[in-house]
């Protein structure tokens, strides 16, 4: 059971990161075995009031909160970099070596993880968790927090004379979620959250692999250039239209001319128009696909969860961006589609 | 919206009919589109009279098959990702369909229409 400062950091996570219907569920798992109240009229009382009490009387376990939130923060709204591990090089990337390298032998006990509260304009370690040790015991994922002040304005102008204006603004404190998941046998993905400003994405990966390195050389990894599945995803979306639909995409002919195209509704489906698979097909023929964005549909296995919007290539080669929050799950099957379609 | 609703429009509305059958005709071709873009449909139906055509598209909302929504036209103007129901809920800044992010304040602001649910 988290202490009063952890309990209220936790709260504040399943505020920023869960839905309410989520907490719901998980109280009403809970109330199956105790004094458990689901029903609230905000989301703000069905926090504060039915899951603190509920913590309190360990009707509901710290660790399971963890967990939902684990699922909440470390999945989607993201920018996936993938890299991939030279193999020959032998080092061992367990979860228990690599905390070892990186935090010395006795690493549980001095990084107590999860370590929920965060340190005014730095970033920590946050957490170190097996993925799935079912279906994937190798597997790992390494959380890091940063936290940023940002000054937002509040619309409120004031007039101080004739030439003068008072604008109001609040500072505001971001979490800043950075996820380093383990994908075995040879992918590392490095993931931060959303947003509109490239530097700060450059900056938040540059620093993960800063904080990473003691455990993982960057020398050990290269770009995982997803031009291959974006090329064969584009060829072959005739044959796939079960599996995924592509909106827009951006190619580079062989002179280094780029066109792109785009449909002109964000939902339907680019390949639709024969004059489209014929232009897109014979520029890429020896160019490259540079960008592709991919609507995952729901299939096998329920899965993805939901129609999945991603851009398979941004700014960097081996940059996935995947729109709104979704499973754990559902991340890691667009990964093994992507693998699937790079061989 | 089914098929055979802007046939009971087209038999409701008769001056409106040739209208409506062509609204018909332009759904079925874009089955995969998600609104209608009253851009869009102003360049397909050249030939139809403006008056009629806002017409019938204001007959689709007050029959409650669709409702207005804006969404905003990217610097290559297709539509970018978002819909709102208020101008005013529209962000400073939305990204394209490549993720690269624009100023709202100089982009076109386009009213569509959305199936209702």
């Amino acid at each position: 059971m988290p202490d009063g400062t952890d309990l209220d950091a936790l709260l504040k996570l399943v505020k920023d990161f869960c839905s309410v219907e989520q907490i719901s569920s998980l109280l009403r798992v809970a109330k199956d075995s105790g004094d458990v109240r689901v029903s609230a009229p905000t989301k703000d009382v069905l926090i504060q009031k039915n899951l603190r009490d509920a913590l309190t009387s360990k009707a509901v376990l710290a660790s399971t909160v963890m967990d939902l939130i684990r699922e909440a923060e470390e999945n989607g709204s993201q920018h996936v970099f993938y890299f991939r591990y030279f193999q020959k090089s032998g080092l061992s990337m367990s979860m228990v070596d690599i905390a070892t390298r990186l935090w010395g032998r006795d690493w549980e006990n001095k990084m107590s993880f999860p370590r929920l509260v965060l340190v005014p304009g730095d970033f920590i370690y946050a957490d170190l968790h097996p993925w799935n040790e079912h279906l994937k015991p190798t597997d790992w994922v390494l959380k890091i927090y940063g936290q940023e002040t940002v000054e937002k304005p509040t619309g409120v102008v004031e007039v101080v004379d004739e030439n003068r204006l008072k604008r109001e603004f609040v500072k505001e404190e971001r979490r800043i979620v950075v996820v380093v998941r383990w994908n075995h046998p040879d992918l590392l993905e490095v993931r931060v959250p959303q947003t509109d400003s490239k530097k700060r994405i450059k900056a938040w990966v540059e620093r993960t692999w800063i904080m990473i390195s003691a455990a993982l050389s960057p020398a050990l990894f290269q770009k995982w250039d997803l031009e291959k599945p974006r090329h064969r995803m584009v060829l072959e979306q005739a044959k796939h239209k079960n599996v995924y639909k592509c909106s827009n995409t951006r190619v580079l002919d062989a002179d280094h001319n780029v066109a792109s195209f785009e449909t002109h509704d964000p939902q339907s489906n680019l390949f639709a128009s024969e004059n489209m698979v014929y232009s897109v097909n014979k520029l890429i023929g020896d160019g490259e696909c540079t960008q592709l964005r991919v609507t995952w549909i729901p299939w096998k296995n329920a899965l993805p969860s939901r129609e999945l919007n991603t851009l398979v290539g941004h700014n960097e080669s081996n940059e996935l961006v995947i729109g709104g929050h979704c499973s754990s799950k559902d991340v890691d099957y667009v990964t093994d589609q992507l693998r699937r379609f790079s061989k | 919206m089914l098929p055979t609703s802007f046939d009971d429009l087209a038999s409701s509305s008769p001056h409106l009919k040739p209208v409506f059958l062509r609204l018909k005709e332009w759904k079925s071709q874009h089955e995969d589109w998600s609104v209608l873009d009253t851009r869009v449909l102003a360049r397909d139906m050249r030939d139809i009279d403006p008056f009629l055509l806002s017409l019938a598209l204001q007959i689709l909302v007050k029959q409650g098959l669709y409702r207005t929504v804006y969404m905003v036209a990217t610097p290559t103007g297709v539509l970018a990702e978002d819909e709102y129901d208020e101008i005013s809920n529209i962000p400073e800044r939305v990204p394209d369909r490549f993720n690269e992010y624009f100023s709202t304040a100089d982009a076109d602001i386009v009213t569509v229409l959305k199936p209702a649910a």
